[in-house]
């Protein structure tokens, strides 16, 4: 059960659901017990189909033709960027005015239906038969059902048949610009893609399970990673502990964790790769005249090399940086004269920086190694840092602290690495050279169906440049697929990739058999620095049918629309129907509403709005902010008893062409049911005690 | 075994109490009923209008709830659902979905009594030949009913589970003197047939032709309680009616009552109701139809 | 109701949608007679703001905020997909505020350009842009603020950006017939733009309906006032024919002289710049436009010169003295890189002194810029004698009788010599230091009235400024840009040099007849 966390306000939904059982057991078992016994299905279909038969013959059902032409209408006024663009564009006005429609007919007819029967009286018809409240609530819940599944029906026949037409006419067209060559090179992987399998599908997608950068392809039978210089790299390595770990190992006094410090001790290799920024300068200078020369050189097969430098930095769990740049190594880099990486090089961390690391009970941080120098690669293995703990006397063994790799994960069982942090993701710098920077992506447990030669995958990835280009240079991806089990490597797959926008490319299905594979992806392209996440890539593990995700869309719309019709009749029975179509949408947005305030809803957001407000007076100040305060635990108290109308996304995977899996289905039914039977009970409770002849 | 349990309907105290928002009570619409009414009679509820008559066929139906006493029907509390299995009801108005037709509102009733299809199938239409609803009128929507058909098919959807205690509440209001006639005929029919119908009307006429017992209600208050013959009679005035008499047989009688000392006796021929003069006249002229009429003890 | 009562109210509707339509159209034909105030132009038979704006009642407002912060929110998570579309929504949905359409002119040329990578993504992005543009100029046609947005992607990010030198050859390239690449039809909704439309037809001239005047000229203007006709690229039929395409800075130069002509004829007024900026724009354009031609003749010079092999540089300073050294009798000169050559020095001429004269039209109406763009007419002056020299230098090296080249190689030589002049007044009278002109200049010679030295003495004056900036270091930070007119100088010198040393026989050869 996921929890609900606003503020200081926390109620899980497991309360909630306690609370509607409360309501259900209450209300149906215990009061309405008879009722329940007495629950005819007869008698509810017939009531429904009388809702039916008015929704009918009130000529509700024509409100459809309408909701066409204005899709119609408003698919005309798409501009979409590609083919597949307009495909996913002409989906979401469908769905959308689908939704759209069914939500506001059925809260329309729901609201409405039940105070108009009290007020025209038709009601006494009705009661005096042998038909309880009950029945009259689910019949009228199972009435508007099947108006909405009707609407639904034609809606969804509609959808169907516009975007096949729509699609099998673009598909034609992408087949004749591929044949005249009319295909931008960034473009023409995906229309390869697009006119082989169509622009109507519905994928299901396996995401890799972690992403690294390494400046070099791991080799398999070695435990030495690589990470670029020039800060195009850095390295992470977790360390858990508790506070007694950080108590000298000879302090017997006041046991104060951190009083003396900590040491880290690293190892880091390194291999100087291209000219570093001063020989380039060197090279230009006229000859007699030397590049200043202020780094330490070693000598490396009789040759004079400037060793680089690291930085050392410690970092949370959230990958950000926790202490000050001061508190460790005393914020400067430390010079690496042993490119094997075996001479162990300490950094020392402050008391003062071991204190702020042990504040509120953090038990876990990472150590972060940069290299700043370009021109250089670094190595770093599992064995390249610990943790000491030094004693108070020079003579007490340092307390040592190991790596918390996990043992059960191969895959953290290392130093984690990763490429330069920017906006948008991790940054892969580009190079024509034979070898290069490489992102590793493993996947694991994600077979590929079906049976062709090839695997489809996905891959978004933002560039940057210098924007100095003044002819065209396309960013340029290798990919390419390795089995660790097996040893197996793919024959590479080139493409060219435009920003921030979906490419579709194929790797052969040989390595990625078994389902544990590893993508290695390539920037080819100098000065281009590729932008990724972890999400970046996906595989299309199998596809499946778009009318069968559209059935399962319609589906998702039409449990909300359930749910809709129990809001409304809940509502209609205690209120009048303008009101009760009003709170029914306040019920329906509220959790909503309240996601979206989230941000201003957090404590101390008060505080600062009685600041910018101008509120000297502090009375005055401490009474708008305690005020502000108790309103945004209210909404926050009262949004987690409403229903979270996000958990019916209908459309969001099938706008992507990616299969609803059987959870999101799961999830509405859980909302529906979650929501709308003590709803349901509280509708039929109230109805009992209402007089309908007043 | 009761009076609450062996009587058709049953009230004890039975006084409802319209309050305001706050609580406060605003009108008294019915005081302390205690009422029997038992199987098998025509039971009259008269008053004017605002006497409680409604207030007190809604207390029995559950479609209110009384503010003191209690009421039983057939033996159960009132409002309970099950005894709506064998009650019928008859509302003022045509409180029925005036987009189905007639067809289709008896089969949506039938259903809530769980009445088989197949029953259903053969059932509808007798109901609506026994209402005299004609074929084209069945198909028809409701909406399109004038007063006297929706009267009719309000009376044959009270009438669609066979119950044992049919409620009808201004069965004649709306319907011309041969459909009152008629509505009369079938009282007295479901009379026969051992049900109990509780009436409630404001057309005296009408309730005194069927009715077996009445109660007046006025201001939420029962005044008066009894059998019609009973109430209505006057008894210190004696009627002999006969056929085919003579003058001079009149006038032995006259000077038998006078040598007898009856001094202020009337002898005139008895009068007919309009009502009666009406559907003789209809019917006299309508092919097919049955001339006799009965009413009025002719 | 009975059904012919419904038939009835129905067909009253129909009536009133459809004489509201006519009444509409009736009341644009009279907007669009009155010609001083320009209006929305709308079409019953196309779904428009109107249209939208009835359909949506009042939830215009609430999708509008809700279509501006989705917008934005995507432009900065970079999420493009359908970003078009929502632009294109509130474009209908407000299509009475210029400024809302300005910043999307501008967010979709700059902000949205500069997300792709591709530089062919980049253009089609900024060709969206101008397809924007172009629609709010069909619903809003002569438009001060629409034209100068126009004006303003033309000159600023396809003329001038980093990018611009695909960028202008594409539009170049694209401004004559081709065939086009996109095969949808243009109102299919997936129809994208991925190439500029050809304006041009087989020879070079403006196609007609870019030509068509659109507002008639008031019969009460004065016969030598200049009117904005409303047609797309009025100021363009003057520079016909344009045998090697439209440069964007051409295009800028139209749109902005459109709006300042609005501007000063109609009094429309910006709704962001200046009466002096709008009105200083042709000029600025025009002498961005000669400077290109002028580029563009460099480097066609280079390839007809020194052959398709030789590397062309790619900053604007190095191509100098690529070529200037090239004999009179040169051998194997390639004809279509000669003409081109010779058509783009032309060109630069005649914009030179097109642009100058736009400078004195601005200058005369606003006279405090008479200082601030002295020094750009002095350029101009300077472009025009180099550009004309070495369109008759070039002239002369392909003449079919030595009479004929004997004239071009002396007009050249002059033309030589006027811009040598003309560039060393312009570096004493800008790139001069206050000591060093005192010190150095003649007495009664100071900065601003360096045009009475002779020819002689500028250089002599000059030569000694530049042996004192390189011994003091005075005025040593403008080293940088001297060093341009310096080459100029110096081609200028090796082209007098080569002319002086020619022969009069023919020699030249192109390498294919």
């Amino acid at each position: 059960m996921s929890s609900h966390l606003l503020g200081d306000f926390e109620i899980s939904n497991f309360t909630g659901a306690i609370l509607g059982v409360v309501i259900v057991v209450g209300g149906l078992l215990i009061y309405g017990f008879r009722d329940l016994l007495r629950f005819s299905i007869t008698r509810a279909w017939a009531i429904s189909s009388v809702c039916w038969s008015e929704s009918i013959r009130r000529k509700v059902l024509w409100i459809t033709p309408l909701a066409i032409i204005g899709v119609i209408i408003v698919a005309q006024l798409q501009r979409p960027s590609d083919e597949q663009d307009a495909i996913r564009q002409t989906i979401k006005f469908c769905l959308f005015a689908t939704g759209l429609l069914i939500v506001i007919t059925t809260i329309i007819l729901a609201a409405t239906n039940l105070p108009k029967e009290i007020d025209t009286r038709v009601i006494y018809t009705v009661v005096t038969k042998p038909t309880t409240r009950l029945e009259i609530v689910i019949g009228k819940v199972l009435g508007f059902a099947r108006v909405s599944g009707a609407i639904l029906i034609i809606m969804g026949l509609f959808t169907g048949l516009y975007l096949h037409l729509r699609a099998s006419f673009l598909r034609d067209d992408i087949r004749q610009r591929l044949e005249a060559g009319l295909v931008n090179p960034t473009d023409l992987a995906s229309y390869q893609h697009y006119k082989d399998v169509g622009l109507l599908n519905a994928k299901t997608i396996e995401m890799p399970k972690q992403m690294e950068v390494f400046a070099r392809v791991p080799d398999p039978k070695s435990k030495v990673r690589w990470f670029s210089g020039n800060s195009e790299g850095e390295a992470l390595i977790p360390f858990e502990f508790k506070k007694e770990d950080f108590i000298a190992p000879d302090d017997n006094q006041d046991k104060t964790p951190g009083k003396t410090g900590a040491v880290a001790l690293i190892k880091i290799g390194w291999d100087q790769v291209g000219p570093t920024p001063e020989e380039q300068r060197a090279g230009k200078l006229p000859i007699g005249i030397a590049a200043p020369d202020t780094k330490p050189t070693t000598r490396i097969a009789g040759k004079l090399v400037r060793a680089p430098q690291v930085m050392v930095r410690v970092y949370d769990t959230n990958l950000n940086q926790l202490l000050p740049g001061n508190a460790v190594g005393n914020g400067k880099g430390v010079d690496l004269a042993d490119p094997a990486g075996i001479t162990p090089i300490p950094v020392y961390i402050t008391p003062q920086g071991i204190q702020q690391m042990l504040q509120g009970d953090r038990t876990k941080i990472f150590l972060n190694i940069i290299g700043p120098n370009k021109g250089y690669e670094y190595s770093i293995a599992p064995d390249s840092a610990v943790l000491l703990i030094p004693g108070m006397s020079e003579q007490t063994q340092p307390k040592v602290l190991q790596p918390a790799y996990s043992n059960n994960n191969p895959l953290a069982a290392m130093p984690f690495l990763r490429g330069r942090y920017g906006m948008g993701g991790e940054q892969l710098p580009g190079s024509s050279k034979e070898t290069g920077p490489v992102v590793v992506l493993p996947f694991s447990n994600a077979a590929p169906s079906g049976s062709g030669a090839q695997v489809s995958f996905q891959l978004r990835a933002g560039i940057e440049n210098s924007g100095d280009e003044d002819t065209e240079k396309l960013t340029q991806i290798e990919a390419v697929a390795y089995n660790p089990k097996s040893g197996e490597t793919s024959s590479p797959t080139k493409f060219y990739l435009e920003a921030n926008r979906q490419t579709i490319f194929q790797l052969p299905r040989g390595p990625l058999a078994d389902g544990q594979f590893e993508i290695r992806l390539r920037n080819l392209t100098d000065d281009h620095y590729l932008i990724l996440r972890p999400d970046s890539v996906s595989m299309i593990q199998s596809m499946e049918s778009f009318d069968f995700n559209l059935l399962k869309s319609l589906f998702i719309l039409w449990l909300m629309s359930i749910l809709v019709t129990v809001i409304a009749i809940f509502c209609s029975t205690w209120l009048s129907w303008p009101i009760a179509i009003v709170l029914t949408l306040v019920i329906l947005l509220g959790h909503w509403g309240v996601q979206q305030l989230s941000d201003t809803l957090q404590p101390g957001v008060g505080n600062s709005i009685a600041q910018d407000l101008g509120l000297q007076d502090p009375s005055k100040a401490k009474a708008f902010t305690s005020s502000y305060e108790a309103l945004s635990k209210g909404l926050v108290a009262v949004s987690t008893i409403l229903p979270d109308i996000s958990q019916f996304s209908a459309t969001e995977d099938i706008e992507k062409g990616v299969a609803i899996a059987p959870q999101r289905l799961f999830d509405a039914l859980t909302v529906l049911l979650g929501f709308g039977v003590p709803m349901l009970a509280l509708s039929y409770v109230f109805l009992r005690n209402k007089e309908v002849a007043p | 075994m009761t009076l609450a349990t062996d009587s058709a309907v049953h009230t004890e105290h039975l006084t409802k109490i319209y309050r305001d928002f706050w609580g406060r009570d605003k009108v008294r619409a019915l005081d302390d009923l205690n009422l029997t009414i038992h199987r098998g009679e025509v039971f009259g509820l008269l008053g004017p209008n605002g006497s409680g008559k409604s207030t007190t066929i809604k207390l029995l139906l559950g479609l209110i709830f009384a503010t003191r006493g209690t009421a039983h029907v057939l033996g159960q509390p009132a409002g309970s659902t099950t005894i709506n299995e064998k009650i019928g009801f008859l509302p003022e108005e045509s409180y029925l979905y005036r987009f189905l037709n007639g067809e289709e509102t008896l089969k949506f009733y039938g259903r809530l009594f769980k009445i088989p299809s197949k029953d259903l199938k053969r059932r509808v239409p007798e109901l609506l030949d026994v209402v005299g609803l004609d074929q084209k009128s069945r198909k028809r929507k409701l909406r399109e009913y004038s007063k006297g058909m929706a009267r009719r098919i309000g009376l044959a959807q009270a009438l669609i589970n066979n119950p044992d205690l049919i409620l009808l509440d201004e069965p004649t209001t709306g319907l011309d003197p041969i459909g009152t006639r008629e509505m009369k005929d079938l009282i007295l029919s479901l009379k026969e047939q051992g049900k109990t119908v509780l009436l409630c009307s404001h057309l005296l006429a009408d309730v005194q032709d069927v009715c077996d017992r009445i109660t007046i209600l006025f201001r939420g208050k029962m005044q008066t309680l009894g059998q019609v013959r009973d109430l209505l009679q006057v008894r210190d005035i004696t009627q002999i009616q006969t056929r085919g008499m003579t003058p001079q047989q009149l006038t032995e009688v006259q000077e038998f009552l006078r040598r007898t000392g009856v001094t202020d006796a009337t002898i005139t021929h008895p009068t007919t109701t309009l009502e009666d003069l009406f559907v003789r006249v209809v019917r006299e002229n309508t092919p097919g139809a049955d001339p006799r009429i009965a009413g009025n003890g002719q | 109701m009975n059904r012919a009562g419904r038939i009835g109210i129905v067909a009253v509707l129909l009536a009133a949608l459809a004489l509201n339509g006519v009444t509409r159209v009736a009341a644009d034909h009279m907007r669009a007679t009155n010609t001083s105030i320009p209006g929305s132009q709308t079409e019953l038979s196309q779904m428009n703001s109107f249209a939208l704006a009835l359909l949506l009642g009042g939830l215009r407002g609430p999708l509008v905020m809700i279509l501006w912060s989705s917008s934005e929110t995507q432009k900065a998570d970079k999420d493009l997909e359908d970003f078009d579309t929502k632009v294109e929504w509130i474009r209908l949905l407000q299509p009475e505020f210029d400024t809302v359409h300005l910043f999307q002119i501008w967010n979709k040329a700059y902000n949205i350009s500069v997300q792709m990578a591709s530089l062919a993504n980049k253009y089609t992005a900024i060709l969206d842009a101008l397809d924007y543009a172009q629609r709010v100029d069909d619903q809003r046609p002569s438009n001060i603020n629409i034209l100068t947005a126009i004006a303003q992607v033309y000159f600023d990010k396809l003329g001038n950006s980093n990018e611009k030198g695909y960028y202008r050859e594409r539009i170049r390239t694209e401004s004559k017939p081709h065939e086009l690449k996109q095969k949808l039809a243009r109102n299919d909704p997936a129809w994208r733009r991925l190439e500029f439309d050809p304006i041009l037809d087989d020879k070079g001239d403006i196609l007609p309906q870019y030509l068509k005047p659109v507002r008639a000229r008031p019969s009460d203007l004065p016969a030598g006032s200049d009117w904005e006709d409303g047609s797309a690229l009025q100021y363009l039929k003057q520079f016909e024919p344009f045998p090697y395409g439209v440069s964007p800075l051409a295009l800028a130069y139209n749109y902005h002289k459109r709006a300042q002509v609005l501007q000063t004829v109609d009094h429309q007024r910006h709704a962001q710049l200046s009466d002096m900026v709008v009105d200083s724009r042709p000029a600025l354009d025009l002498k961005g436009w000669g400077e290109e031609e002028w580029e563009r003749g460099r480097r066609a010079e280079i390839r007809a010169l020194m052959g398709p092999g030789r590397t062309i540089p790619t900053e604007r300073n190095d191509l100098e003295l690529v070529a200037a050294d090239v004999p009179a009798n040169a051998k194997d000169l390639l004809p279509e890189a000669m003409q081109e050559a010779i058509y783009s020095y032309n060109r630069a001429v005649q914009l030179a002194a097109a642009s100058d004269a736009e400078y004195a039209r601005h200058i005369a109406n606003y006279t405090t810029n008479a200082f601030l763009y002295q020094s750009h007419r002095d350029d101009l002056k300077a472009m025009s004698f180099m550009c004309a020299a070495d369109r008759d230098f070039l002239k002369a090296l392909i003449a079919h009788t030595p009479e004929e080249r004997v004239k071009l190689f002396e007009s050249a030589a002059k033309s030589y010599a006027d811009a040598n002049y003309q560039n060393q007044l312009i570096l004493l009278q800008y790139y001069t230091g206050d000591n060093a002109a005192q010190k150095l200049f003649p007495p009664g010679i100071t900065r601003t009235n360096v045009t009475k030295l002779s020819r002689e003495q500028a250089a002599t004056v000059l030569n000694a400024v530049l042996d004192d900036m390189r011994r003091t270091g005075e005025g040593i930070q403008n080293q940088e840009d001297m060093t341009e007119y310096m080459r100029y100088m110096e081609r200028a010198a090796r082209r007098l040099h080569t002319i002086a040393s020619a022969t009069t026989e023919p020699a030249a050869s192109t390498q294919s007849q």
